[in-house]
């Protein structure tokens, strides 16, 4: 017999996206396209998705296409599924992981009754800001194996005598619901790729209101850009466009905590970065009209007892909003940065060649996908207006970090772009004549979308090596890299955060982009390396096989 | 064929992919690079890199009020939590483990329990890091921040920790740990972060992010710019700004190349807190409405064989592309500069011209790319050892002559209909890919040539773009000679364009010599020739808007002979 050594959920953590529609948006996987007039562009096409019945139980059915709000205008969320997996050994020592199916579970001679669920899902947007736990809101529901019933989310703010809650009990903020599906042995014939008899719970995020105290009802915005400083320069002005703020229904916070005072840059809150990113902000002193989201973050448990052990798999859930552009991807994901952060850097050699090629292709998609979506010209008009406030010595070897950057004067950086954008001339704005209203905008995903392609990629990186390791900004080094010396030069190797120039805006790739830290951003240090070895051997390894 | 996607090389299990969930549920559709964020904010990983501290980041405050405490910038200390800390569990068998377990929860932890302490420096590997600047001064809490994201995860980390607004010489207090691995080996962020706390760093409300951010890297949340829904080839190719406000025709206009100008014609905070499903979903950067309906792959007609598909290349397709280079240049050449324009009887024309310039640039530029890849497919079958018995690869830079013209009215509607959708070239390579999707080729062939029949649809927007800006002055032609955003350029003669022609045998010589390379696997030789092509073809450049000035087209077709 086997043995249960693990159990865990696939996906590990998945997001789940705001939407108010009662239904889910359909599956959908990224594909390249098989149109051939597709352009080679990452599509999204229609995978099998479940439908839930009232009883909890899947209908597994493949959508022709995807509806992505409903006919009254609403969005439908994403409402992840995690299936529970198990890690099994057998007699043999060996270890096999599955989906925690019925089968297992009559393997195991356990029940459905010997697992138990439990989900916690926190907002502490406002308890972060003020440092109040009072004015965060969390929601804990949990319950056994065989209860398939919606679970609803519903949060009130903890607090000890003496403190005021944000959110009380009786009023409390939806932020989802969960429900832990119905497994049934039967496959449906249509669909037998469908295994129904996996253990899985689904978390529908909540509708993407907000919610404010009884005052929150209506506000002028100002139209002109403002940052953290300048917004106060013009404390006490009121201007803009009027809006409500908060819908009637959803004004139900308590007014007397300190989220409904708070204001940015005092001093007397340790602001999280940047500043100012609430309702309130941008208008008047600065003072919050004590707003808050229905997102969270949640940490699910399922607790499974055999044998007089408890095992634990954990997921987590994390709320965001809808995915608009479906088929476009971030290069730099979330999911790079944890990888850059906990594992090894990518070991590139002859033998693994054609798997980092793979890779390298991949990122190069990801980027176009992200390039083909920016507004370049007001994205360098930012970064070259960042710059201003800082003060390098010259460093020649470098690109230039002011008016000229990008422009036919960043020698020996710049390459076809002034081609692309016919010479734009010095100026951290674009020159801009009717027709013509976005230069770099234009420019690049037209050198972009060229690099999509594997040959062409493979080809242009073999001639040009250099030129691309000269291209590619370096991430930052590790400190154990980091030069002796308080303050060294640039190192071409890698970025140190106390060199000011290593915080400057230029028009290395990726350009005019800011990172987590509101400083120039780079690939990831594992994505860097990566490709920085991958063109040493392609210019070592002259007439390997592409 | 499949096609599907997988992302890899990530941490355990966040590849895997199961049934029923979209792919924008996955980290890797969650833009990293935030500041801060929309899923999930990861600086606030850094805040627990040390096990049982938790550390927040203090910025200096732009305008502190007399109340604030002094000297806050940096990374304090904001709390001990070391009894849930899965990396210092009492049975964890490392020595560093209990002994820090055991000075958190002694006198240390006592210590640091109160007041306000500050990391001082970081120690790794022999190398510490002063988060002190070279005066004494304590660097910002954002800029240390970066230095935490640097530390390694292995080996052991040391700290020290001083404490603020007490007199000199201020406590100090030492403590050695392994820094936090982030993602544990069931794939789930490491379990010390609660509920809520790797979001609570997001805007509140998140829409407020939406609106205000000047991030412009959130692709798939928020593309900056898009593409119309209409398909109306009056706005074919003009970016909009997907958060306007104004969602009817009459905001149907080019985004602004700058957020402040942008600003007023955006929606504002508060309205997207209500609004915010009213913003367009967007496939392919157009705009589409609420249903997103793919399309079917088109049935093809394949070559007979590889021999006819590389007869078609070398004879038909590869010229055409010369060709088109060829036409579009001369074109090009034709337009006035807009310094020609007397700008108090033509306002309008300079801009219009820079714009119609730079998208026949584009184009251009885009047929001498199509002529690179048609060669390219050749040798990649020649490589791939496609090729008939006894032939081989050669350079394909020929192409039968054709009637040079100047951008005119005419030409402009033979290259719409060339370059239409279903049209001569928009067709041209369907065979190719139909062919090439065939298992026994390469499938970066098929890839390339997807590539080269799907650009058409960009030209035949950017040349119906055009004649609609340029049509604008047609009425001056009506009863006169010539347009009057055009040169009088008539073809010249061998012997007036003969240093020119010269030029662009030389383009073409160096461009054969680079494809040769390519075909050779000899990349760096290939660089060397089309440096070379590009140094002569700035030459030309400028040498053909010479004498297009003095009204002399170069005859292109003449260095073919």
């Amino acid at each position: 017999m086997r043995s249960l050594v693990e159990v865990f959920f696939n996906p590990p953590m998945a997001v789940a996206r705001f939407g108010a529609s009662p239904t889910p948006l359909e599956a959908f996987e990224w594909r390249v396209s098989r149109d051939a007039h597709g352009r080679v562009l990452t599509v999204v096409e229609p995978a099998l998705s479940f439908r839930v019945a009232d009883d909890g139980q899947l209908q597994p059915y493949l959508p022709t296409d995807i509806r992505f709000k409903e006919d009254d205008g609403s969005v439908r969320p994403v409402a992840p599924f995690f299936e529970l997996w198990a890690r099994m050994q057998g007699a043999d020592g060996g270890i096999e992981e599955e989906p925690f199916t019925l089968a297992l579970l009559a393997e195991l001679k356990i029940t459905l009754r010997h697992l138990s669920v439990e989900v916690n899902a926190a907002n502490l947007k406002a308890a972060r800001r003020t440092n109040d736990d009072a004015c965060g809101f969390q929601a804990r529901v949990a319950f056994g194996g065989d209860d398939h019933a919606v679970k609803p989310l519903l949060a009130c703010s903890p607090h000890t005598s003496g403190l005021q809650p944000l959110v009380l009990p009786d009023q409390p903020v939806p932020l989802g619901r969960v429900q832990w599906l119905k497994p049934v042995a039967e496959r449906d014939p249509q669909h037998p790729e469908a295994d129904l008899s996996v253990l899985r719970l689904r978390f529908t995020p909540a509708a993407g209101k907000v919610y404010g105290p009884p005052r929150a009802v209506q506000g002028p915005d100002r139209l002109t850009i403002t940052g953290p400083v300048d917004v106060l320069q013009l404390k006490n002005t009121i201007e803009g466009r009027v809006h409500t703020i908060v819908p009637p229904d959803q004004r139900i916070l308590s007014d007397d905590t300190p989220w409904s005072t708070y204001r940015m840059v005092t001093g007397l809150y340790e602001d999280p970065q940047p500043q100012d990113g609430y309702d309130g902000s941008d208008d008047g002193n600065s003072q919050s009209w004590g707003v808050v989201d229905d997102s969270c973050d949640a940490l699910i448990a399922v607790t499974v007892a055999w044998r007089g052990n408890r095992y634990v798999a954990q997921g987590r859930a994390f709320v965001g909003p809808p995915a608009f552009a479906p088929d476009r991807r971030p290069f730099y994901s979330v999911a790079d940065d944890l990888a850059d952060r906990d594992l090894p850097l990518v070991q590139v050699t002859p033998e693994n060649y054609h798997q980092v090629k793979g890779e390298v292709v991949q990122l190069f998609r990801r980027v176009f996908e992200t390039a083909a979506s920016m507004n370049m010209d007001a994205a360098r008009t930012e970064a070259l207006q960042d710059n201003e406030a800082m003060n390098a010595p010259p460093a020649p070897r470098l690109p230039q970090t002011g008016p000229a950057s990008m422009t036919e004067a960043d020698t020996p950086y710049i390459d076809r772009t002034p081609d692309l954008t016919l010479n734009q001339p010095p100026g951290d704005y674009t020159t801009s004549v009717r027709g013509d209203r976005l230069s770099y905008t234009q420019a690049v995903p037209f050198v972009h979308s060229q690099l999509m392609e594997e040959a062409v990629l493979i080809d242009f990186l073999r001639r040009r090596h250099a030129h691309v390791r000269r291209l590619l900004r370096p991430a930052f080094g590790l400190i154990t890299e980091w030069h002796d010396e308080a303050l060294p030069p640039p190192d071409p190797n890698f970025r140190d955060p106390r060199v000011v120039r290593d915080l400057m805006h230029d028009m290395r790739m990726p350009p005019y982009m800011r990172d987590a830290y509101y400083v120039p951003l780079s690939l990831t240090r594992r994505q860097y390396r990566m490709m920085i070895d991958f063109l040493d051997l392609l210019a070592k390894e002259e007439g390997v096989a592409v | 064929m499949s096609s599907l996607i997988k992302p890899r090389n990530l941490t355990a299990r966040a590849a895997h992919r199961v049934l029923g969930n979209p792919a924008s549920a996955g980290l890797d559709a969650s833009v990293g690079n935030c500041f801060p964020g929309l899923e999930i904010d990861v600086r606030n990983l850094d805040g627990r890199f040390f096990p049982g501290l938790v550390f927040w980041v203090v910025t200096a405050p732009a305008a502190p009020v007399p109340e604030a405490p002094p000297n806050q910038a940096g990374i304090r200390l904001h709390q001990l939590d070391f009894l849930q800390d899965p990396m210092l569990s009492p049975t964890r068998p490392e020595p560093w483990a209990q002994t820090l377990l055991s000075q958190l929860s002694g006198d240390i932890g006592i210590t640091l329990s109160s007041g306000r302490w500050y990391l001082s420096w970081i120690e790794q590997d022999g190398q510490r890091i002063s988060c002190d600047q070279v005066d004494g001064t304590p660097y910002d809490g954002e800029l240390v921040w970066r230095f935490l994201r640097c530390i390694a995860a292995e080996p052991l980390v040391t700290i020290g920790l001083v404490e603020r607004g007490v007199p000199q010489p201020a406590p100090q207090i030492v403590l050695t740990g392994q820094r936090r691995r982030y993602t544990a080996e069931s794939g789930v962020i490491d379990t010390a972060f609660k509920p809520g706390e790797l979001t609570q760093s997001l805007c509140n409300p998140w829409q407020h992010d939406f609106r205000d951010c000047a991030c412009y890297y959130w692709a798939s949340n928020h593309p900056d710019v898009v593409l119309s829904a209409s398909q109306d080839p009056e706005t074919a190719n003009t970016w909009l700004d997907w958060l306007r406000r104004d969602r009817s025709p009459a905001g149907e206009v080019a985004a602004p190349a700058s957020r402040a100008e942008a600003r007023p014609l955006q929606i504002d905070h508060f309205e997207i807190n209500q609004t915010w499903q009213d913003l367009a979903f967007v496939i392919g950067g157009h705009e589409i409405g609420a249903v997103y309906q793919p399309t079917e792959p088109e049935a093809l007609r394949p070559y007979k064989n590889t021999t006819e598909m590389i007869d078609d290349l070398e004879q038909r397709l590869a010229p055409l592309e010369l060709r088109l280079c060829f036409e579009y240049l001369y074109g090009l050449f034709s337009l006035h500069q807009p310094d020609e324009i007397d700008a108090a009887r033509w306002p309008t024309m300079p801009a219009d011209l820079i714009a119609t310039r730079q998208a026949l640039t584009i184009v251009a530029i885009g047929e001498m790319t199509h002529l690179r890849w048609a060669n390219q497919l050749l040798w990649s079958l020649d490589q791939a050892g496609l090729f008939p018995k006894g032939r081989h690869y050669r350079p394909i830079l020929t192409s039968p002559a054709t009637r040079l013209r100047p951008l005119d009215y005419v030409a402009l509607d033979d290259y719409i209909r060339i370059e239409r959708p279903g049209g001569a070239v928009d067709r041209a390579y369907a065979r190719c890919v139909a062919t090439l999707e065939q298992p026994k080729y390469p499938r970066t062939l098929w890839q390339l040539a997807v590539k080269i029949d799907s650009d058409g649809m960009d030209h035949f927007n950017r040349f119906t773009e055009m004649k609609r800006t340029l049509q604008a002055y047609g009425g001056a032609a009506a009863g006169g000679p010539a347009l009057p955003y055009l040169r009088p350029v008539k073809t010249g003669t061998v012997a007036q364009t003969r240093e020119a022609l010269a030029r662009v045998k030389a383009l073409l010589a160096a461009l054969g010599d680079a494809y040769i390379a390519q075909y050779r696997n000899e990349p760096e030789r290939a660089q060397v020739a089309i440096s070379s092509s590009r140094t002569v073809m700035d030459a030309l450049r400028v040498q053909a808007e010479a004498l297009a000035a003095q009204g002399i087209g170069i005859p292109f077709f003449a260095a073919l002979k």
